[in-house]
């Protein structure tokens, strides 16, 4: 029994950690320049079949092909925000619809590369530890110090850099920022860099745990949303908390009652928080 | 309407009523029914934006009405033209009732609000299995038919008589959200839109006029639904999910959500345009979502718009040349 709930809370922390990974760049692009990103599974995915090529098909060793799947998924995502979105403006239905469409399109795209089935993805440590008769996955325990060390440097950057405090400047009023001698082209792209580059180290991180399929962005996507809902829009903190509870909600509740059904209730739940709290669990006043 | 635009509708409406006549293959003739299917929805989602509200979750009524429809007549039995205005009048309701609520939250909040309702309204009709059959579905839901005992009885079968019965139906409902949008309700609907501070100080109830355009939006998503059962004869929760949420949401800003005929084009430009494409197989979405991107980029108002933005390029030529044939040599 003891070995059952550890586990669970184990996969709780992989999978609020993964949903913060991918909330976080959301909440950065929406904070930043107003835009629900839709395309952000297909990022998620596309770094990790960007992973999958360099270890698998170029024989690269792994921490370098994660360095280079992730940095080669950020820099696409600065192509994205200056080719695509810079031109669509603030207009974010519009921005919405060429997000989504653009997911569909790479979605299709490395189906046709790859195929369309599930792919395994070798992992970088195998074998369990042992703690107090508890047997846990070192791969997971790994997932877990990893995320936790990017969430930390995040909050570093945004909240102690320079460059962190001109995004805030920018999410807060685009125009007085400019008048401060902030260019928010810049700051845009910059934010569409960390925004892809988290997502693509949260496929990169569980690829190996949950293989890796053409389709694999849209839970994620769904779920990141959720997070980001739960905790409240724009705001970082909120997104962490937001998280662990949507990862404690899913993973207990696919254990002990039924997956579906405990999607259904992570979806009802926000709703609940919606309409009694709008602005979320941690979130700032509304704009 | 003026008698010349009137004119102009009765040869539009009398050439698509020759169009089976023409066209005699059955799998075009499907695709043009569902293009007359889609674009209900499509024009009642363009409804609920002109109150400033984007609904994501018009595909969950679309499947509310849908479910609704194919129970009432498979387990209660009754005959379709009962159940379709019913499913219209419950999607209608759940709507009204939950309008109330979420129709105060603005912006991408709402959006995510109607995300998450209509997650739950998906994923509910794949766990509940004894009812509405999991994933895999309802198959065989009857056809509709005409029957008066001992005189007259049709029963719509051929893809023909869909058409009429599409044609029909659409015809019905852009009347009806024609009349809604021009009268008083469309004005208060703008009013909201823009200013919804400014339309509450001179006394219109906006949360009201929302409401009313959230239920009258999903009334018309519920009946197209039931159609869609009644017309394909199978459902499953899969038809109604992500894609076909972002196809009618596409048809109204590629048609051109500001022009009340703009998501009727839509429709039939991206059914037009997925069925012509549909022969690339596996290249399929990446050409659609090409040709969708580069639209969005260089059309913004859509295609319901392009006629006067060349109209007035064409002012402007013609007047530069005049000016040059006036000017002193």
């Amino acid at each position: 029994m003891a070995t059952l709930y550890a586990q669970i809370i184990v996969n709780t922390l992989v999978l609020s950690l993964t949903y913060i990974l991918v909330a976080l760049g959301l909440t950065l692009v929406l904070s930043v320049m107003d835009i629900l990103n839709f395309a952000h599974g297909a990022i998620y995915m596309l770094g990790s079949y960007f992973f999958y090529t360099f270890l698998t098909n170029a024989g690269l060793p792994y921490f370098l092909s994660a360095i280079l799947a992730i940095v080669l998924t950020g820099f696409l995502g600065i192509l994205l925000e200056k080719y695509v979105l810079r031109r669509v403006g603030t207009a974010h239905l519009e921005a919405l619809v060429i997000t989504f469409g653009l997911a569909m399109a790479l979605e299709s795209l490395i189906t046709i590369i790859f195929g369309g089935w599930p792919l395994p993805v070798k992992g970088l440590l195998t074998g369990t530890l042992k703690v107090f008769g508890v047997i846990l996955s070192l791969e997971r325990l790994m997932i877990i110090l990893v995320s936790i060390a990017l969430v930390g440097l995040l909050f570093f950057y945004v909240g102690k850099t320079k460059q962190g405090r001109a995004m805030r400047a920018v999410a807060q009023n685009r125009i007085g920022a400019q008048l401060q001698g902030i260019d928010p082209n810049r700051v845009s792209a910059l934010c569409f860099f960390i925004s892809c580059a988290l997502a693509a180290s949260a496929g990169v991180l569980t690829g190996p745990v949950f293989g890796i399929a053409p389709s694999m962005g849209l839970s994620p996507l769904l779920n990141g949303f959720t997070a980001m809902i739960l905790g409240g829009l724009g705001s970082i903190v909120g997104c962490v908390v937001g998280g662990f509870i949507l990862g404690a909600l899913i993973s207990f509740g696919s254990t002990l009652l039924n997956p579906i059904l405990a999607n259904i209730i992570a979806f009802a739940l926000i709703l609940v928080v919606l309409i009694f709290r709008p602005r979320g669990v941690m979130g700032s006043v509304q704009r | 309407m003026s008698k010349g635009r009137l004119r102009q509708i009765g040869f539009l409406v009398l050439v698509a009523a020759l169009v089976p006549a023409v066209i005699r293959d059955a799998g075009i003739l499907h695709i043009i029914n569902m293009m007359y299917l889609m674009a209900i929805p499509a024009m009642s989602l363009n409804l609920i934006m002109s109150t400033g509200h984007v609904s994501f979750a018009h595909a969950a009524f679309i499947a509310i009405g849908a479910y609704f429809s194919t129970l009432l007549s498979m387990k209660a039995g009754l005959p379709f033209w009962f159940c379709l205005p019913l499913a219209g009048a419950v999607g209608a309701l759940i709507a009204w009732g939950i309008g109330w609520i979420i129709l105060r939250i603005k912006g991408p909040y709402f959006f995510l609000v109607t995300v998450a309702f209509s997650e739950v309204v998906i994923r509910s009709a794949t766990h509940f299995k004894e009812i509405t059959g999991g994933h895999q579905g309802i198959e065989q839901i009857p056809k509709p038919s005409i029957t008066i005992p001992h005189l007259f009885a049709f029963k719509f079968e051929s893809e023909t008589s869909f058409y009429y019965l599409m044609l029909a139906a659409m015809l019905v409902s852009l009347l009806a959200m024609y009349k809604l949008q021009r009268g008083h309700w469309g004005l208060s609907w703008r009013a909201a839109r823009e200013a919804d501070m400014v339309a509450e100080s001179v006394g219109v109830d906006v949360i009201r006029y929302k409401v009313a355009a959230f239920s009258t939006g999903c009334f018309f998503a519920a009946m197209a639904g039931s159609l869609f059962a009644h017309y394909v004869s199978f459902i499953n929760p899969g038809t109604f999910g992500l894609l076909m949420q972002f196809g009618m949401l596409m048809s109204v800003i590629v048609g051109g959500r500001e022009y009340f005929y703009g998501p009727i084009i839509g429709t039939l430009f991206l059914r037009g345009l997925s069925a012509s494409v549909a022969r690339m197989a596996v290249y399929e979405p990446i050409v659609y979502g090409t040709i969708l991107a580069l639209i969005i980029l260089f059309f913004p108002v859509g295609i319901a718009g392009l006629p006067s933005r060349f109209a007035a390029q064409w002012t402007s030529i013609l007047y530069r040349i005049r000016r040059k044939a006036h000017e002193p040599a």
